[in-house]
C-alpha cells in the first residue's frame, strides 16, 4: 500500500529540515527564472501539480489509485458538464413549449355543454366531500330535461326505499321561495282569453301587492 | 347502486316564464339536492341499523 504513495511525501517526512529548506530555495529560484522544476525522482512528476494547478490524465489516474488504496472506497467525481449550447437551447425550447402549453387558453367548454352545466356535475367538489365514498356520478342534461344522480352503498347495508327519500329531499330544496307561502300551484287557463291563476297555500299580502 | 333521476316537465318554460336558467337548476341539483338526498339516505341507513 505504501509503495504506491508518492516518494516525495516519504522523503519530506524523513528528511531533515536543512534539506527541505534547500529544496524549497531551489524551487523558488527556478520558478523565478521561468524554468520548470524537475525533481530527482521521475515518478514525482506524475503526482506533482503543474503551475496552473491542473492535473494531467496520467496524474489523475495515479491520484485516483492512491485514493482507492488509502480510503478503501472508490470515490466517483460528480459528472460536471459545462454549458452545452445545443442542449441548453433544447431545454429552453422545452421550457418555452411547456409555458406555451400552460398559457394557451383552453377552449370554451361551456359553449359545447348545456349552458355551462358541467362544472356542477363533477363529484369532486367540496360540497360533496362528505359523501365521496358513496357518490358515483351526477348528470344534468337540459336537452333531455333530466337530472340524475347515482349513489352506491356496500352490499351489507340494509335496503331503503329511495323513492320516499328522493321526494323528501325534493321538498327541502327550494328553487325560489316567498316567506309564509308554503305551496303554489299554477293553473293554466282553459280558454286563451282567460288569465292564468296561481293557487297558493299561505298568506303574504306584501309579496302579493 | 341507486340511480335517482328527476324529470322536469319543460326546462325552457322555467327559463322563459320564471327566469330560472338550466345552469341555476344544475347548481341547485348538485349543491343542494344531492347533499340533502345523501344526508337523508345515510340517516335512514343509521336508523335501519
Amino acid at each position: 500500500m505504501e509503495s504506491n504513495l508518492p516518494s516525495t511525501r516519504k522523503r519530506s517526512r524523513a528528511a531533515p529540515k536543512e534539506e527541505v529548506e534547500d529544496e524549497e530555495e531551489q524551487i523558488l529560484s527556478k520558478k523565478k527564472t521561468g524554468v520548470k522544476y524537475d525533481g530527482d525522482d521521475n515518478n514525482n512528476a506524475a503526482v506533482r501539480m503543474d503551475d496552473d494547478d491542473m492535473l494531467s490524465d496520467n496524474e489523475q489516474e495515479i491520484k485516483d489509485e492512491v485514493n482507492d488504496d488509502v480510503d478503501g472506497n472508490v470515490k466517483f467525481a460528480k459528472d460536471v458538464r459545462g454549458y452545452d449550447e445545443g442542449s441548453q437551447h433544447h431545454e429552453s425550447n422545452q421550457d418555452m413549449q411547456e409555458n406555451e402549453e400552460d398559457v394557451t387558453p383552453q377552449p370554451l367548454v361551456e359553449a359545447k355543454d348545456d349552458a355551462g352545466v358541467t362544472e356542477y356535475t363533477k363529484t369532486m367538489r367540496e360540497v360533496h366531500s362528505k359523501y365521496m365514498l358513496h357518490l358515483r356520478s351526477i348528470d344534468f342534461q337540459p336537452s333531455k330535461n333530466t337530472a340524475c344522480v347515482e349513489i352506491a352503498f356496500p352490499l351489507d347495508f340494509k335496503k331503503v326505499l329511495m323513492l320516499t327519500l328522493a321526494e323528501q329531499a325534493l321538498t327541502k330544496v327550494l328553487v325560489r321561495s316567498v316567506p309564509n307561502i308554503e305551496k303554489c300551484t299554477f293553473i293554466k287557463p282553459k280558454k286563451e282569453a282567460d288569465e292564468p291563476c296561481l293557487v297558493v297555500q299561505g298568506i303574504n299580502f306584501e309579496a302579493f301587492y | 347502486m341507486y340511480r335517482v333521476e328527476l324529470r322536469f316537465d319543460d326546462m325552457k318554460d322555467l327559463e322563459s316564464n320564471l327566469g330560472i336558467s338550466s345552469k341555476r337548476l344544475a347548481q341547485l341539483f348538485s349543491d343542494y339536492y344531492v347533499p340533502t338526498l345523501m344526508g337523508e339516505t345515510l340517516k335512514q341507513f343509521k336508523k335501519a341499523e
